[in-house]
């Protein structure tokens, strides 16, 4: 695969940890089931629901379905340090004028 | 009474000859050229009337200026100094063919060895490789990590939520039925995020699937960071099995700094199912 002349267009790189082992006797079937709950009720914004996240990646390693990590190396602490903002807002239909800084940028 | 014409050509003669009184030649049926040829080997006269003279052209050792006569005996003896001659000739080829004997046994044995150190260099060259790709991972080698460092995102810094949109498909006529198990999260950039797809086998036999995924827009590829997910392993679903695949995922909050990705809010993830070339090895978990 040739990717390299084209910068902005990455090879599909292979997960940190590797492939999840399947649930083939679906013992945390419940706990996904709870977080999707979750999701639902919370208009499907994940930042509310890593209680669940956290119960079903507990269930996959004790039952040997996923290698065993301390919680806080998936960094769900440090999003709690974050500000959050609104999404910057960009006219769709404003113009593009060649040689003038891009549309949505600030500078 | 010899004229002086005849003279002269035997003076002549003489010096092309080398100095030599060689009666046996005679002077209109050698040729002379010829004679340059034969007898250059033993010529040491080097001095002429003309400092560029044929003779110094013709030998083999170009010494100019250097005189160095070479008398036979002047006696009658020419026989004897013609074999002699005929001698140091033989001796002189034969000198100069074992030169070259040699010469092209060193080179023969320089090819051969050659030869022999490249074969060995390709065939040796398989296991070099090999390691020198797991050392370096070049071109995407699988490499062992025995201890994985966890990546320490810095998040204290303004973010905005992205939405990601989950779509699944099938390909490959695999008798699945692929869909996920939400259409899209609201994500946070550096948060990881679960999702989940559900995989079904309709059919009476296990089947080996392999997916693949693809990040739309193409830009915002290099910033998804799949921490596990169930692709490019094969998986095998048994008959009538409803399977539960998650996927941890965390955009890197970098793609907030982007100014190529412009403000950026959606992103889509697709996943592919794919049949197996590798149907075998069917063995009851």
């Amino acid at each position: 695969m040739n990717f390299a002349h084209n910068s902005s267009i990455k090879a599909p790189t292979p997960p940190d940890k590797g492939s999840f082992p399947l649930d083939h006797d679906k013992e945390c079937n419940d706990a996904m089931g709870d977080y999707l709950k979750c999701l639902q009720q919370n208009n499907s914004q994940s930042r509310y629901c890593v209680e669940f996240t956290k119960a079903y990646l507990k269930c996959r390693m004790d039952n040997g379905l996923m290698a065993k990590e301390e919680m806080e190396n998936f960094g769900f602490d440090e999003i709690k340090k974050a500000t959050i903002v609104d999404a910057p807002k960009i006219n769709p239909n404003e113009p593009i004028i060649a040689g003038l800084r891009k549309r949505g940028t600030n500078n | 009474m010899i004229s002086r014409f005849t003279k002269q050509i035997l003076t002549n003669h003489y010096i092309l000859n080398g100095g030599k009184l060689s009666y046996s030649n005679s002077i209109y049926s050698r040729n002379l050229i010829g004679s340059f040829n034969n007898n250059n080997k033993n010529i040491h006269l080097k001095s002429t009337s003309t400092p560029l003279s044929l003779h110094t052209l013709y030998s083999n050792n170009n010494e100019p200026f250097q005189i160095n006569r070479y008398f036979s005996s002047n006696s009658s003896n020419n026989n004897n100094n013609n074999s002699q001659e005929e001698k140091n000739n033989q001796s002189y080829e034969q000198e100069r063919k074992q030169r070259v004997h040699e010469k092209n046994k060193s080179t023969a044995m320089w090819v051969l060895t050659s030869i022999v150190g490249i074969l060995g260099l390709s065939y040796a060259a398989v296991p070099l490789y090999r390691v020198f790709c797991r050392v370096t991972g070049y071109g995407g080698t699988v490499r062992e990590e025995t201890d994985q460092e966890h990546k320490k995102r810095n998040l204290e810094r303004k973010l905005y939520p992205l939405t990601v949109t989950f779509t699944a498909s099938t390909a490959n006529k695999i008798p699945w039925t692929f869909k996920p198990s939400q259409s899209s999260i609201e994500v946070l950039p550096g948060e990881a995020v679960l999702a989940s797809y559900r995989a079904t086998n309709n059919t009476d036999k296990p089947i080996i699937g392999v997916a693949t995924y693809n990040i739309t827009p193409m830009k915002a590829g290099s910033y998804f960071t799949k921490i596990q997910c169930f692709c490019f392993d094969e998986q095998r679903i048994n008959a009538h099995e409803s399977l539960e695949l998650p996927v941890l995922f965390v955009v890197e909050p970098e793609i907030l700094d982007d100014k190529n990705l412009g403000g950026i809010t959606d992103i889509t993830l697709s996943y592919t199912f794919f049949k197996s070339n590798d149907q075998g090895e069917l063995e009851e978990i």
